[in-house]
């Protein structure tokens, strides 16, 4: 597409044509920074940090901050995927419950949910500390994947809630009628009906444990189970580190997001301004 | 198949009025798929807040040390100079964000809105999320990096402009501006889409019949835009609120509330007494841990209740 105004556009807009581009490089200026230190060496650096030097050192940088956060980034993708998993599939299910049925204490039940809305998560951090100390999962994924598990429950039942009362009742019906239970209408009518807002709340879930940091860091202090964030941090701050080295590996860090990003963008941002994401 | 049974039943308990234990009989299944979830909830939610509150009346370190002390950590807490230092600048640090933060994504909605190119707008909306794709704690780095007294860009720019270097977030007087700095330009993310699907939102007549009315750009934003985003506007200063009143975690990351507490907020006091470097020390105490956080729970609620109140005398609510 072509995304140079036309000179028409420029005379009616330009006020907007300018706001946006001035706004546009600055935001972009640090993450430009962030890849032109990554491909220089420390001589590089020490001499000119901002210009652009040439050799690249991509391989050495890249190899090196690669070598540091693999490890760790598959750790976090396992807890992210697993905790996510886990939780979409609870609380589609309690959703799905408090949407379709009535049952005795509903009401009530609902209303402890609600009220969880209130608890911010600085009251919970050091007593949810010594329940997983008492529970002897420090240093584990346990530590993080159960946790992560019911944090994420609350919003996401509320979005699926809300999400499922608002299907086509006549087809979930029909259905009934033809002698489906309501088990298998959850699981083969109303789950694939969900899937563009799974997909939402899975990739927000993501968004959020990605990029969780002091949790982890209270949890964990063996280098073998250390998250991304961990190992960014302990790149950042081992003294006397290479600038080139740390800005591959922010680099690196950064990019698994942006390709899923990219390539869900459409379904990410409708489900972000649909109905269903109340605000 | 059991489920769909029951459920049946309890559609039609208006007609045979069963008995309540009947009545919560029938419904077993539901309850049992509701286990799990709640299960979750009540080990790592529930649990944790309840215990906050008793464990703000020990003194508890996590090995030996269990007393109880009643309500000795509340007056320590209120009366530490620290803590106080730690208000002030949360303080601060929420002034500014209800400023430039709460009204950037508001303009910069109002540019994308404003082009008449449908694609174009797609294009820039596409260009201000991505940085909200990337990891905060990434950026924070670039900017540990910006700041850097020694090769940091940021003094780099001032020797080009011919102004004296900087230490920054070594700097008392200098860390809260840069500290706010670091999220410049204050547009992208999250509530640029929000307002933007508000705009969006707007039906075209009401656009229309101001044009053909004569209203100027400026005068639409002020009698119509802005009147319809208040809802969402309100949420967004509810929500700043609450996380610059808990919040912690790019202080923790940048400067660790220095230097000399001039950055310390109330979440990394928090976050000293039960993890922090004085902590290891041995002066670690979960118990004044807890009561700091029971602290800020009660402001949030009365700033939440107050701010609830607010909203609701005030025309419709802000669920559209």
């Amino acid at each position: 597409m072509s995304i140079l105004p036309t000179w028409k556009q420029l005379r009616t807009d330009w006020i907007q044509y300018l706001f946006l581009v001035v706004v546009t490089i600055i935001t972009f200026a640090p993450l430009i920074l962030m890849l032109n230190i990554s491909t220089k060496n420390s001589a590089q650096f020490a001499v000119n940090p901002l210009g652009i030097t040439r050799p690249f050192h991509l391989d050495t940088n890249y190899g090196f901050a690669l070598k540091i956060i693999w490890r760790p980034a598959l750790n976090t993708i396992f807890v992210a995927v697993t905790s996510i998993t886990v939780s979409i599939f609870l609380s589609s299910l309690a959703a799905y419950i408090f949407a379709v049925f009535d049952f005795p204490g509903r009401d009530i039940l609902f209303w402890g949910l609600t009220i969880l809305l209130m608890v911010p998560a600085i009251l919970t951090l050091v007593p949810r500390y010594l329940i997983i100390v008492d529970l002897k999962l420090i240093n584990s994924y346990w530590a993080l994947i159960l946790p992560y598990i019911a944090q994420r429950q609350v919003f996401n039942i509320f979005v699926m809630r809300t999400f499922f009362r608002s299907l086509p009742k006549e087809v979930l019906e029909s259905a009934r009628i033809e002698g489906a239970g309501n088990f298998r209408i959850y699981w083969s009518m109303v789950l694939p009906m969900s899937k563009p807002i799974i997909a939402t709340l899975s990739l927000l879930g993501l968004l959020v444990l990605w990029n969780d940091f002091v949790w982890p860091l209270v949890t964990l202090d063996n280098p073998e189970l250390r998250t991304l964030t961990l190992a960014l941090y302990q790149l950042a701050s081992s003294g006397g580190a290479q600038w080139g080295i740390m800005m591959a590996g922010y680099v690196l860090a950064s990019l698994p997001l942006l390709i899923l990003f990219i390539i869900f963008t459409k379904p990410f941002i409708e489900g972000m301004t649909s109905g269903a994401i109340k605000l | 198949m059991t489920i769909g049974a029951s459920a049946q039943q309890v559609h039609k308990r208006g007609r045979d009025r069963k008995t309540l234990g009947a009545r919560i009989w029938r419904a077993r299944y539901l309850y049992l798929f509701l286990l799990p979830s709640f299960a979750f909830l009540i080990i790592f939610v529930y649990w944790p807040a309840i215990l906050a509150f008793y464990r703000s009346f020990f003194i508890y370190d996590g090995y030996s040390i269990n007393r109880f002390v009643g309500l000795n950590q509340y007056k320590f807490i209120l009366a530490d100079p620290e803590f106080h230092i730690s208000l002030k600048n949360m303080a601060i640090f929420l002034a500014f964000e209800l400023s430039l933060p709460l009204f950037g994504p508001i303009i910069a909605a109002e540019a994308i809105y404003n082009l008449h190119n449908r694609r174009h707008q797609t294009f820039w909306r596409f260009m201000l999320i991505v940085p909200a794709i990337i990891p905060s704690l990434v950026l924070l780095l670039i900017w540990q990096y910006i700041y850097h007294p020694i090769g940091g860009a940021a003094n780099i720019l001032m020797k080009g402009l011919g102004l004296p270097t900087q230490t920054w977030l070594a700097d008392p007087t200098l860390v809260k501006p840069a500290l706010m700095f670091t999220g410049v330009p204050w547009v992208g993310g999250v509530w640029m889409l929000v307002y933007l699907a508000g705009l969006w939102g707007i039906p075209t007549e009401v656009i229309d019949a101001s044009i053909v009315d004569g209203a100027s750009r400026l005068r639409r934003f002020f009698s119509i835009d802005l009147p319809l985003l208040w809802g969402q506007i309100k949420l967004t200063m509810i929500l700043m609120i609450i996380y610059q009143i808990q919040g912690f975690f790019g202080i923790l990351v940048l400067t660790d509330g220095g230097p000399v507490n001039a950055s310390l907020v109330p979440g990394l006091y928090l976050y000293h007494q039960a993890f922090g470097a004085r902590a290891s020390e041995g002066a670690k105490d979960y118990g004044k841990a807890s009561a700091v956080g029971v602290i800020l729970f009660l402001v949030i609620l009365i700033l939440s209740v107050l701010l609830e109140r607010y909203k609701r005398s005030d025309e419709k609510g802000f669920t559209q």
